[in-house]
């Protein structure tokens, strides 16, 4: 393995993704290359934010549904509160935006709307969709595929002025 | 029923995403949670790749489908759901990237030992041995995420949508709305300025 199939590779490294061989044999690549050694111990300092391939752990937590729904209905009967934390407040703001959205549409639809079925789908716990694919091409930190681009020497707007035209800005 | 017959009987029960999303529009609200569960994890993914925080990361993406469900009528079908979703949870989190402080660019000065440790790590240890410590220690995402941190809200929007979604160029820019130019510059600084943070947190471990 050579050096530009070695840094290709650290992303498949990193998620595993290589055949037993190839592993070895970027392994062993990394031994006897140190600006590839170096290159990957860069990467490896930002892959696990970028690279994890973890389930998210909010998914094994009780659903935002169950703690809003816990605070509308207390035990004893009482008024909803909206200051059990953030997200449980933002879960009921989110609930009755949902409300209003759905009773809008409800308005003149024949079916009758499910606020619930939209906040439990939001909120629920049960999803089963596979996993995000990614591919094995880990060029990030290996080719610098924009530095000759003469585009980068432009100056970019300041901050402030500059927008999106996509219209999807909250 | 033979193993054939069942995956016909699925297949026939199973809505396609338009033919939810034509309930949805149609009236028919609730057909909206069978959408939600189906993307619910891949938003959440996606969310959690700009914010370590678990409860930031639920309420970006009950953000994201509320956003979704109340700008349904403008999805078209020429482009696949996730693609519109993905769209619409990138600029949720940019949102609330440009509403957070960015944290100060030398990170080095204020590491905690766990902090310390894994950069050791990673300085020392085989590659092997940094992948598998890389799972067990939270401390090896919190590190991580502050590099992120350092980065401008429109630097990291290109660095995580490059690097974890593998978006080209032109699509980020059709996310974001912005200029291929534009992203383009991004993605150099944001590399940039991840290799040199990098680089000095090796370095100073190095050196102790």
């Amino acid at each position: 393995m050579n050096c530009f199939d070695a840094r290709k590779e650290f992303r498949s490294f990193w998620r595993r993704t290589l055949s037993p061989d190839d592993r070895a044999a970027f392994a062993g690549h990394l031994r006897g290359c140190a600006q590839c050694d170096r290159s990957f111990r860069v990467f490896a300092l930002s892959a696990p934010a970028l690279h994890s391939d973890r389930e998210p752990e909010a998914a094994r937590q009780p659903s935002t549904l169950a703690r809003a729904q816990s605070q509308r209905q207390p035990a004893n009967g009482g008024a909803v509160g909206l200051h059990g934390g953030r997200s449980q407040g933002w879960a009921v703001a989110a609930a009755a935006a949902i409300l209003l959205v759905v009773s809008g549409v409800a308005a003149w639809s024949a079916a009758p709307a499910s606020s619930q079925d939209v906040m439990e789908a939001i909120a629920g716990d049960d999803a089963n969709v596979e996993a995000v694919s990614y591919t094995t091409d880990g060029s990030f930190f290996s080719q610098d595929e924009f530095s000759s681009d003469p585009s980068l020497q432009e100056p970019l707007a300041p901050d402030s002025t500059e927008s999106r035209s996509n219209g999807l800005a909250g | 029923m033979g193993a054939l017959a069942a995956i016909r009987h699925w297949s026939s029960t199973v809505n396609s995403d338009e033919e939810l999303i034509a309930e949805v529009l149609g009236g028919r609200t609730a057909a909206f949670a069978e959408i939600a569960s189906r993307y619910r994890d891949k938003v959440e993914r996606l969310c959690q790749r700009f914010f370590s925080d678990h409860e930031i990361v639920r309420d970006l993406a009950q953000e994201s489908f509320i956003r979704a469900f109340t700008a349904l009528s403008t999805y078209r079908a020429e482009m696949p759901f996730m693609g519109w979703l993905r769209a619409i949870t990138a600029n949720v989190c940019y949102d609330e990237l440009r509403r957070r402080k960015r944290r100060p660019e030398d990170l080095v000065a204020d590491f905690g030992v766990a902090e310390q440790n894994w950069a050791q790590l990673v300085n020392h240890a085989t590659p092997e041995a940094i992948v598998d410590a890389a799972e067990q220690q939270r401390e090896a995402h919190d590190l991580a995420h502050r590099l992120l941190d350092a980065l401008k809200p429109e630097d990291r929007m290109v660095m995580v949508l490059k690097e974890t979604e593998d978006l080209s160029i032109g699509e980020i820019a059709a996310i974001m709305g912005w200029s291929e130019a534009k992203v383009k510059i991004r993605a150099f600084r944001a590399r940039h300025l991840m290799r040199t943070q990098a680089e000095k947190i090796l370095a100073a471990k190095r050196g102790r």
